[in-house]
């Protein structure tokens, strides 16, 4: 996954993510899977049960496109029947 | 309470939608329509590739989800603003118009691949915004704000309160019946005035706010009445 602004700096979204897969994924998978970690800057700041709980902490504390989420393991959202449709 | 009514066709519901990207400044006007399919059995939205494409919308995240097939697949995750179809009433020329009801705040997946008929999935973290039935062939969605200015009034001014909300001010303003638009900026300035008043009197304490944080209040309500003002279309 990659994003950059028109002047090829990585946003939020790439740092934080390059970095969950270095060094937070396999410890935080044990004990907090299915959870979301609030990123910024590099560093998983908070681990929040929800995806939208998570965005409006984020939102408040730091203001849209200033952090980003990552799934910890795999998340328990049911996509109903189009679970098959993504085979 | 009016409502919106769609034709359940080979068991499905698709409606017409407005993705609005909050991001952007004038977001509002970056937006665009799709076809939604209504999917009860899932817990989250989804928004296609295509949805992505066009409008620009920046990815806040990375989220995975378990497929049929048992592996984990890995998709981003957006911010946007969804509109949705909660009333159809005639105007005064006859025709039918159809008002939308605003669900912003919202984070959803990306497909990981596009599917054919639909751009958008609808699922439950939208659906328990609204009031919804199925029965005889037809569905039938509706919210009640959109009766009730005051409710209205409540959510534009919480709306404001950051600029992905401020889009969705400004697509009620420039949408919704100018009438109710007029009513839900005069109950604001009311509110502001009752405020004021309550400052002036040093009657704070039953509200629970400080001098600060009713000035601030003031402020935003006003500044929102003038931008519904602004905004409304004429008529």
């Amino acid at each position: 996954m990659s994003e950059h602004d028109s002047g090829g700096t990585p946003t939020q979204a790439d740092v934080n993510h390059a970095a969950f897969v270095a060094r937070y994924q396999d410890e935080l998978e044990s004990e907090h899977s299915g959870k979301m970690a609030l990123m910024r800057d590099g560093e998983v700041v908070e681990i929040v049960g929800d995806k939208d709980v998570a965005y409006e902490l984020g939102l408040q504390r730091y203001g849209d496109g200033n952090f980003s989420l990552e799934r910890i393991g795999v998340s328990p959202h049911s996509l109903g029947v189009l679970a098959y449709a993504f085979e | 309470m009016s409502s919106h009514a769609v034709q359940i066709e080979n068991r499905r519901v698709l409606l017409p939608v407005y993705v609005l990207d909050p991001t952007q400044p004038g977001g509002s006007l970056n937006h665009r329509r799709f076809d939604a399919l209504v999917d009860t059995g899932a817990t989250t939205s989804m928004v296609s590739p295509r949805v992505v494409q066009q409008l620009g919308i920046p990815i806040r995240g990375t989220d995975k989800f378990m497929p049929a097939t048992g592996v984990p697949t890995e998709t981003s995750l957006h911010s946007v603003a969804l509109a949705v179809p909660t009333s159809t009433e005639p105007d005064d020329s006859g025709d039918n118009t159809t008002l939308f009801s605003i669900r912003d705040g919202l984070v959803v997946l990306k497909m990981p691949k596009p599917l054919i008929g639909f751009d958008v999935v609808i699922g439950m973290d939208v659906l328990e915004n609204f009031h919804t039935r199925m029965g005889n062939a037809v569905f039938t969605i509706s919210s009640e704000a959109l009766t009730d200015p005051r409710a209205e009034a409540e959510a534009a001014t919480l709306r404001s309160r950051s600029h992905a909300q401020h889009t969705a001010l400004l697509h009620f303003a420039r949408t919704a019946d100018p009438e109710v638009v007029r009513r839900t900026a005069d109950h604001l300035d009311g509110a502001a005035a009752d405020l004021q008043q309550m400052l002036a009197d040093g009657d704070l304490a039953s509200g629970g706010r400080t001098s600060e944080q009713a000035r601030r209040d003031i402020a935003s309500l006003a500044e929102v009445a003038r931008e519904l003002r602004s905004h409304a279309p004429n008529d």
